[in-house]
């Protein structure tokens, strides 16, 4: 990370006054995890011309640097418009948090470089920055991570439907890593027998799952604890938050209406499920005449 | 294939139990396979699931550290497509280390007996498990060899893995660069793997280049260089490092 308390041997640049009478750099740093990955926008403001000027004539870059330890990832990105200072880092590239530091690095010798706003110490003093050298510097900061995509194991679905010859119902049981499903023998069969047809595996899959992932969402508000650690409640969560954040609800109204949820996530498999059936009972008339 | 992985929970559970199986680790050159057969007793069968890794069956050489860069060599090649976030996971290498190489491991990283079963219970965590974090997953036995292949290879060279025998060739090569953040900036990394070897470094040399290369930074950020310019910063580090030779001569 760019060291903020290093020993430069030429005036640097700081969020506070130190080498500098009044000018300052600041950055404000925007983290929003995506759906395959993680964008970081940075906000920089400079109030000194002339070394704004350095970075228009582009012997001075906006310099960030990312870096996630966990992951061994270390990165540094250059700009010269700081209105264009946004990153995207995919799921594969970093995990748990990154540091984000922000710099303003010469990208070719300054000899001469002197500056209206130093301290009296500096004044009428010519510097000579050289290529690569730090001329500002912001405080980094850690951002945690929100995984969105699991990077390892292969993704199941959260359901584990098993046929029982001994049911005349369906039930469901949370306490697997994929909420285990039972149904009649004969339903499992004609269910695994219409996989390959898309119209009727939609209308099952909205009978059987859409009851049972509403039921799901409403247990999960108050047994957070004893679900946790099952596969599906992790992948569910996720889910559940990236739901969230595209349709700019809250937490709260994702579980207080577990039924709107469990259709939003099911991609609206009700409606989808009815025009479906009509579909096919039309289909059925027009073949019955 | 894809590749097998333990399940977290089991990962875990075998974690918390080293020293519940630490005779199975300190005799493992007896019964490599103890686990899987501990498994199969319990008729647990649910104890590994499937990763996303693409990889084709493969195996290592057995012996001592001499079989290091062999097997850096068959580990980077199989699973070159593994990105660092998924060779950070403690359910991949901890896999590896006992159900798919058992025998390697209790050759080349044999469990002594220890009357101090703290000491003994680290040892262990560091060679068979994988712990999140930097330190802990590159001491893996199994880890420190796809590692050493992922900092070392470079396929501009006639033989792309030349660096990865230069960091597993002293085993203080690859310490400094696993322990410490030299490892992010492949740059850095190549020109001063390309000095050590050029120059037939010893111990107390490369121990010097490092601290040098850390001081440079100081001035200049090292990730702003090009791999030209490291080169030729590494080179202006060891004609320093010549002069400390012959002032020590000297002295």
């Amino acid at each position: 990370m760019f060291k903020v308390k290093g020993n430069y041997p030429y005036p640097i640049l700081l969020e506070n006054t130190v080498d500098y009478k009044n000018s300052i750099i600041k950055a404000r740093y925007l983290y929003q995890g995506l759906k395959n990955g993680h964008n970081i926008k940075i906000e920089c403001h400079i109030n000194n011309d002339e070394i704004k000027k350095l970075i228009q004539d582009k012997k001075v870059c906006y310099a960030v640097q990312i870096e996630s330890p966990n992951a061994m990832y270390r990165h540094m990105f250059e700009f010269y418009d700081e209105n264009e200072i946004s990153i995207t880092l995919k799921n594969d590239e970093v995990i748990d948090y990154i540091d984000i530091g922000l710099a303003l690095l010469v990208k070719e010798d300054i000899n001469d470089y002197q500056n209206i706003d130093f301290v009296d110490a500096y004044k009428d003093i010519k510097m000579k920055v050289n290529k690569n050298e730090v001329l500002a510097v912001c405080q980094s900061v850690r951002k945690v991570i929100i995984l969105e995509d699991e990077v390892l194991k292969e993704v199941h679905s959260i359901f584990n439907l098993q046929k029982d010859s001994e049911r005349n119902n369906i039930t469901y049981d949370p306490n697997y890593d994929r909420i285990l499903i039972r149904v009649p023998e004969e339903i499992g069969t004609y269910y695994l027998a219409s996989k390959g047809n898309k119209e009727k595996i939609i209308i099952l899959n909205s009978i059987i799952f859409t009851p049972i992932l509403t039921s799901i969402i409403n247990d999960m508000k108050d047994a957070e604890e004893e679900f946790v650690n099952r596969l599906w409640f992790k992948t569910l969560i996720n889910k559940i938050n990236e739901m969230i954040k595209e349709q700019s609800i809250t937490k709260e109204e994702a579980f207080n209406n577990p039924y709107e949820t469990a259709q939003a996530l099911l991609k609206n498999i009700s409606v989808e499920s009815i025009n479906g059936l009509k579909q096919l009972l039309e289909n059925q008339e027009g073949d019955d005449e | 294939m894809r590749q097998k992985i333990f399940k977290t929970k089991i990962a875990n559970k075998l974690e918390e139990d080293i020293l519940v199986n630490k005779e199975y680790y300190i005799h493992m050159q007896d019964d490599p396979n103890w686990l899987i057969k501990m498994f199969e007793k319990e008729g647990n069968t649910n104890f590994e699931v499937t990763s996303k890794i693409e990889v084709e069956p493969f195996n290592l050489k057995i012996g001592g550290p001499e079989t290091d860069k062999q097997n850096a060599r068959i580990v980077y090649e199989h699973l070159k497509e593994l990105k660092p976030v998924q060779a950070v996971s403690t359910e991949l290498w901890t896999y590896m280390t006992h159900i798919q190489f058992p025998e390697y491991m209790s050759n080349r990283w044999k469990i002594n007996d220890n009357e101090n079963e703290e000491k003994l219970r680290e040892v262990i965590k560091q060679r068979y498990f994988a712990i999140r974090g930097s330190k802990g997953v590159i001491r893996n036995g199994i880890a420190r060899l796809w590692w050493a292949g992922y900092w070392g290879y470079d396929e501009n060279r006639e033989d792309p893995y030349e660096l990865v025998d230069v960091i597993l060739d002293k085993q203080e090569v690859y310490e400094h660069i696993s322990e410490r953040s030299y490892n992010r900036n492949k740059n850095i990394l190549i020109a001063s793997l390309e000095a050590i070897k050029e120059h037939d470094f010893n111990t107390r040399e490369v121990r010097s280049l490092y601290v040098k290369i850390n001081s440079y930074g100081s001035d200049k950020h090292l990730d702003a260089l090009n791999i030209d310019v490291a080169r030729d910063m590494v080179n202006e580090l060891i004609e320093e490092i010549k002069v400390d030779n012959k002032d020590e001569l000297l002295v």
